[in-house]
């Protein structure tokens, strides 16, 4: 691992941390994440040519959204829509712009996510937002 | 059929510590293929789970399965024209992946089963759809993935960074 493994809360597939950059409660949902270009999946990913995973992105939008919620439960059900617009690159920030809407006890995200080359990504998730048991 | 990491690795270019698919056990070339992962607390994803963190966190990472599901329909889309190494050849971009159904955590010692069936294929163009068993419960349902295989050349690449990270030492 790359980083001072300080111990996480749950299984992740990256020590790539995202941080809000929006005020908490505040919507849109702002956070940024730097691309790691020593992260250890660019060596398997691929070998000579590294490039960011999509799910990755993925990954990122439920941490903003985890993030957000502050500990309350939040179970990620759907993946209602990924669309890759273009690669990510280590040494890339990228930034995330999270619109919200819920219903019941579904929170439906809608993430924009861009690079200093441009959008990458749009990312639609559904969380359950209550205790499963 | 039993096809393990050799043909795997011959076949696609994704590599440890991202190379998520462990066993083929069935391939119809442009129809469907059946394979195998192992989720195991060895991986890198449990490294530094905290010591006294609940159960629950050892749930294996949505993204890797869908990843792991989706490896497996790269394999199935270039079974018969390989493409191990993307600097030689082309380079496997997901172009979109829609309505994805999470219906269960899984977790380390479980044996997950992943199917996929090519809907539509046009060109370098692939649409898949599927879903992941674990002990014949379905845990993932992939509805619409669609996978394009782009020459390289057409990227901009990340040689600059790469040049940075070497410098880097990393």
């Amino acid at each position: 691992m790359t980083s001072g493994a300080a111990a996480t809360e749950r299984a992740t597939p990256t020590r790539m941390a995202v941080r809000l950059t929006s005020p908490a409660g505040v919507e849109p949902v702002r956070a940024e994440v730097a691309v790691d270009a020593g992260d250890p999946v660019f060596a398997g990913h691929y070998p000579g040519f590294p490039v960011l995973p999509g799910v990755y992105l993925v990954e990122f939008v439920d941490q903003a959204m985890r993030l957000w919620l502050d500990g309350a439960p939040a179970t990620l059900l759907v993946v209602e829509r990924c669309r890759f617009l273009r690669p990510v690159y280590g040494g890339d920030t990228v930034e995330i712009e999270i619109n919200l809407s819920r219903a019941d006890r579904a929170l439906r995200s809608s993430a924009s996510l861009r690079t200093a080359d441009g959008a990458v990504a749009d990312i639609r998730l559904r969380h359950d937002t209550e205790v499963r048991t | 059929m039993n096809i393990g990491q050799r043909r795997i690795k011959q076949t696609i270019p994704h590599r440890f510590p991202i190379l998520l698919v462990d066993r083929v056990v069935e391939v119809v070339p442009g129809e469907r293929l059946r394979a195998l992962k192992a989720v195991t607390g060895a991986e890198p994803a449990y490294a530094d789970v905290a010591q006294d963190a609940p159960e629950s966190a050892y749930a294996y990472p949505v993204p890797l399965l869908i990843e792991s599901w989706a490896q497996a329909a790269v394999l199935l889309a270039v079974w018969e024209t390989p493409n191990p190494d993307v600097l030689a050849g082309k380079v496997e971009l997901a172009g979109a992946i829609n309505d994805i159904r999470v219906h269960a955590p899984v977790f380390p010692g479980s044996m997950v089963e992943h199917q996929v069936e090519i809907v539509k294929a046009i060109g370098d163009t692939s649409i898949l759809a599927g879903r992941t068993l674990c002990g014949g419960e379905p845990i993932l349902e992939v509805n619409h993935f669609v996978l394009a295989l782009r020459d390289i050349s057409l990227l901009a690449g990340p040689e600059s960074r790469t040049e940075e990270a070497q410098r880097a030492g990393v």
